[in-house]
């Protein structure tokens, strides 16, 4: 996994921003990063899939539930570089905003299946990734949730961690080289645990760092088959079903 | 019209030919229970009356004869009942969509065979249709409610 990459507080840098043969409105458009939409009551949100306030941590995953296990598998891909306690962790579906673009639209509306894309082909689609992100186009559908989500989402979730390390480093004059995380709180050398929580207001003032995603072999969630996050809302028919929605409260 | 919702006394104002499902949803706000095909035809919409188990769309209000149990008189987010506990142990549902019906049909099974074979399970749940297929994974999680009822007594 080795490129270096940072997301900002107030979003995700998209690798692939130039819109083929644009002028430079249309760059800039492409380039430019949407802003967080989230402003919580209480806690804090150090980006657009993330808050962490005084229950916990809650991960935003903005694509339509539809039994696909999409609050699951896109969860999970934040939990996975946040070490956060995964059995602990809230979803939420999150505001309509332009940060939750599917970026995978595209090369999925490619008129070939997408195992058999040439790497011409894949470049096309990832230049044309800006289209659905100028157009805010926050869509579920054609197998792309997790396409679009793979980097970002993890990133999401690395960045943080480093974040929650950089706090906890300065809080104790530590370095971070000497610090881990685990379970949703960051180890100190002496053995001492500081949970997000007790960190985000902190972590929300430090400019986030860049980050090194984790080799696959590390993954101690992602591959493996999870419990579903909305399993009990389910079978209490409390889930809430698109005709149902009342707008978001959060 | 007064009907026993849950162990609740409800006052309802509405036509009685309207049907069950439509005052429970629509009138009182207990939206666990869904509507699928309108026609008896899916089993979404099975909630109890004195137990039975019964297509909550096919109901008039008027004919209503006992009191009246919706997933959610079963159990809560906080709190599951041994079925739904079951249910969430082997991981039922997919979409969801029908399970809390699935689930409601299960109940009035157990209720009267507390010790269900597959056939048993297959004959009783046959009304209940489950687009994703969970069908397995329904009748495993009503073999360990089973197990897990009779050892809690």
């Amino acid at each position: 996994m080795g490129r270096a990459r940072r997301i900002t507080r107030r979003a995700f840098l998209v690798a692939t921003a130039a819109v083929a043969g644009g002028v430079g409105f249309g760059v800039w458009k492409a380039r430019e990063v949407p802003a967080n939409p989230l402003a919580p009551d209480a806690g804090v949100s150090l980006n657009p899939w993330l808050i962490v306030d005084g229950g916990g941590v809650t991960v935003v995953v903005p694509r339509a539930e539809m039994g696909q296990g999409v609050r699951t598998t896109l969860a999970a891909l934040v939990a996975e570089e946040l070490d956060a306690d995964f059995a602990a962790i809230r979803v939420i579906h999150g505001p309509p905003a332009q940060a939750y673009f599917n970026g995978a639209l595209m090369e999925a509306g490619l008129p070939m299946p997408n195992f058999a894309l040439s790497d011409r082909q894949r470049w096309i689609g990832a230049q044309m990734a800006a289209l659905p992100k100028v157009l805010s186009l926050q869509v579920t559908g054609g197998s792309t949730s997790t396409v679009d989500a793979f980097e970002k989402m993890r990133l999401a979730g690395a960045t943080a961690r480093e974040t929650f390390k950089l706090a906890a480093a300065a809080r104790a004059g530590a370095d971070t080289a000497q610090l881990a995380t685990e379970n949703g709180a960051v180890l100190m050398p002496d053995g001492t645990r500081l949970t997000y929580v007790e960190l985000a207001a902190d972590a929300a003032r430090i400019e986030p760092p860049e980050v090194m995603l984790r080799d696959p072999g590390q993954w101690r969630l992602l591959g493996r088959a999870l419990p579903r996050t909305d399993m009990a809302e389910k079978v209490t028919g409390s889930a809430t079903r698109r005709w149902r929605c009342r707008g978001w409260s959060g | 019209m007064r009907l026993t919702v849950n162990g609740l006394a409800r006052d309802i104002d509405a036509d009685p030919e309207m049907p069950l499902l439509w005052a429970l949803r629509d009138v009182l706000g207990l939206t666990g229970t869904k509507f699928g095909c309108g026609v008896a035809a899916c089993g979404a919409c099975t909630v109890h009356i004195d137990g039975e188990a019964v297509r909550a769309c096919q109901v008039p209000l008027g004919e209503v004869w006992g009191e009246v149990t919706t997933i959610e008189g079963l159990g809560t987010d906080g709190s599951l009942s041994i079925l739904q506990a079951a249910w969430v142990a082997q991981q039922a549902a997919q979409c969801g969509y029908c399970q809390p019906g699935q689930i409601m049909q299960a109940a009035a099974l157990l209720a009267v065979v507390p010790d269900p074979t597959d056939d048993d399970i297959d004959a009783a749940m046959a009304g209940n249709l489950c687009r994703c297929g969970t069908y397995p994974r329904i009748r495993a999680a009503i073999r360990q409610a089973a197990a897990d009822l009779r050892e809690a007594g």
